[in-house]
């Protein structure tokens, strides 16, 4: 009796072993020859849960303004009140965009400065839209409005839509009351401590005079303090532990389809590994940066006969979220290249880290190239950014922007500011990112 | 012999000159270190108050953007003043103190970068406000009066609105 006991004790402990080391055996790649792990790709690979493609229309930041100069409210998207705020808006927007043309009318500069003063919302994208793709990628079928490019929107209280189409404004009626409940209620806020928001025409910086060198434009966020926000971590999720991280590659080549055991594959001289398949070449180096090349028609988005703009942005956010999911990561990322064109073939999308920006030197985080419904290129800055537990704070707006003027007064006559907000600034060395300032002159970006 | 002879009578002309010009030339003396102190005073006490009446040497060192007519309405707590001027002006915002012709020091000492722009937020403690924006680069410095009134918010959303009408109307 006791030795049948003693025999059952020891076949549940060799059972539990077995548990263990086969659980080691699937988790842990190391135990399995290079590329022959197919199986825990199946299971790790996570579904993709589409930040990218849900937050193709979402503006970068929504700020509020309460008709007080000295309180304004800016929220960005990664706070609980920014998706509040964003879903009453948008549904006023569905609203606003499927309005027959005679709604839409065209009002002056003054309008739409007055509605900025006044009770009203203002919402900042991170590109520009054309009316038709906007109206495409809200789900409206068909939009009477004829905007060419446009990334700024206001809606005022009385539920007015104003639209800035690249300097010809519009209003549109909607009679929502939503935006008005929104404003009370934070007004309701404490705003001893808050950074007074002012755009830059509220100062006059919009507008030349005598010698004055720099024109910001003007609807350039104007904060009186410096801006607080996490410290991060840049982390190169190909890397791990000074090597190629094996089992992060095998699930990139999962969301390409490409299966590791039939390609060809061979590293050059740099340590970039190169993955070689009839459909195309995928490459992806130790410094995190994955390129993808069709060899012939390319990875296909979408089976309709002729898609267009909206729809080519659509499949390839949710691809983009495929290849986020793949190194386990729901990255935000907003699209960056401009929608105004019913042709584009060239997209771009960048990071987004605790609703700020994140910026490379002279690139983007995501480029791809479509043709026919087709990507035959896409490129990405493979990137997890960690936020540590303490925060850090930009420079005031001033310091930065005479930094960079000094930089360029000796060649400019005028320096015409196009773009200045708070972003973090990425060199692709890794380790710890404060926020910074993000600034475009004209042509010129400076970081 | 001639020669030296000639040179010291010279000198005792020379010297019986200044002594009977001494009182004179130490009165001078005096009145310009006087002169330089009191310029030296002058400076130091606009380092923490200036008198409502202060007056600078120039008139456009730098232009107040906002308020563009030196004189605004708001309903808010604070206003943002904002200017233009060529880098290396310094700028320092008084506040009058109510019932006096003195104004204290609100905003220390701030240079004006490459960008040539300036912004401060100032509070506004009562209905009427007097702020002196003091400007100085080398030698040449200016005195900016600006005035801000608080009024309740009804009347300048009534005002907006009127203005807007107006324009809408001239067009």
């Amino acid at each position: 009796m006791m030795k049948e006991r003693l025999k059952s004790f020891i076949l549940v402990i060799l059972v539990a072993f077995s548990l263990v080391l086969a659980e080691k055996i699937l988790v842990d790649e190391k135990l399995w020859p290079t590329g022959y792990n197919f199986f825990s790709i199946g299971t790790n690979l996570r579904k993709a849960d589409r930040s990218v493609a849900d937050n193709l229309t979402a503006p970068e930041r929504i700020i509020i303004n309460t008709g007080y100069q000295s309180s304004r409210f800016e929220y960005l998207r990664t706070s609980s009140d920014f998706k509040e705020i964003y879903s009453v808006a948008s549904d006023i927007l569905k609203t606003a965009f499927s309005k027959p043309a005679r709604d839409i009318l065209q009002v002056s500069s003054e309008n739409w400065y007055s509605a900025l003063t006044g009770k009203s919302i203002y919402l900042s994208y991170p590109t520009a839209y054309s009316a038709k793709n906007f109206s495409g990628l809200m789900g409206i079928n068909r939009s009477e409005a004829t905007f060419k490019s446009f990334s700024d929107i206001v809606i005022e209280e009385n539920g007015n839509v104003y639209i800035n189409d690249d300097g010809t404004f519009y209003r549109i009626e909607t009679l929502a009351q939503e935006i008005s409940a929104i404003i009370e209620s934070v007004l309701e806020t404490d705003i001893e401590n808050q950074s007074v928001i002012n755009y830059s025409f509220d100062l006059n910086f919009d507008k030349e005079f005598g010698s004055q060198k720099t024109i910001l434009a003007p609807m350039i966020p104007i904060y009186s303090d410096a801006v607080l926000a996490d410290v991060v971590n840049s982390e190169n999720p190909v890397m791990r532990d000074d090597e190629i991280n094996q089992r992060t590659v095998n699930q990139i080549l999962s969301a390409f389809s490409i299966n590791p055991n039939s390609m060809w594959r061979y590293t050059e001289a740099d340590g970039t590994l190169v993955f070689v398949e009839n459909t195309g070449i995928l490459k992806i180096s130790p410094n995190g940066i994955l390129t993808y090349t069709a060899s012939d028609n390319g990875i296909q988005l979408s089976s309709g006969s002729s898609p267009d703009t909206s729809d080519n942005v659509s499949q390839i956010a949710g691809f983009i979220d495929t290849v986020n999911a793949s190194i386990n990561q729901n990255a935000e990322m907003s699209i960056t290249s401009p929608l105004t064109d019913d042709n584009t073939r060239n997209f771009t999308f960048d990071y987004n880290m605790g609703g700020i920006p994140v910026k490379f030197s002279n690139n983007n985080a995501v480029k791809v190239t479509v043709s026919n419904g087709y990507i035959i290129e896409y490129s990405q800055i493979l990137r997890r950014y960690i936020p540590r537990d303490y925060s850090g704070s930009t420079p005031l707006y001033i310091e930065a922007l005479d930094n960079i003027i000094a930089k360029y007064q000796s060649s400019m006559n005028q320096i015409n500011i196009k773009k200045m907000f708070p972003a973090y600034i990425d060199d692709l060395a890794g380790g710890e990112k404060s926020p910074d300032w993000y600034i475009e002159i004209d042509n010129v970006v400076a970081q | 012999m001639q020669e030296n002879f000639g040179t010291s009578v010279w000198f005792l002309h020379l010297k019986g000159l200044l002594y009977k010009m001494k009182k004179k030339i130490i009165s001078m003396l005096i009145a310009a270190l006087m002169l330089f102190s009191m310029h030296a005073v002058s400076f130091a006490a606009y380092e923490t108050q200036i008198p409502v009446t202060a007056q600078g040497n120039s008139t456009d060192l730098i232009y107040i953007k906002r308020p563009q007519t030196l004189s605004a309405s708001t309903s808010d707590r604070t206003y943002t003043i904002s200017a233009v001027g060529p880098q290396g002006t310094t700028i320092r915002i008084y506040r009058q103190v109510p019932g006096t012709e003195d104004c204290m020091i609100i905003k220390a000492a701030q240079q004006i970068g490459a960008s040539g722009l300036y912004s401060t937020v100032v509070d506004l403690p009562n209905d009427s406000n007097t702020f002196i924006v003091y400007a100085e680069n080398g030698t040449t410095n200016q005195v900016v009066d600006i005035e801000i009134s608080k009024v309740k918010k009804s009347t300048v959303e009534r005002l907006k609105s009127v203005t807007i009408n107006i324009l809408n109307f001239l067009r």
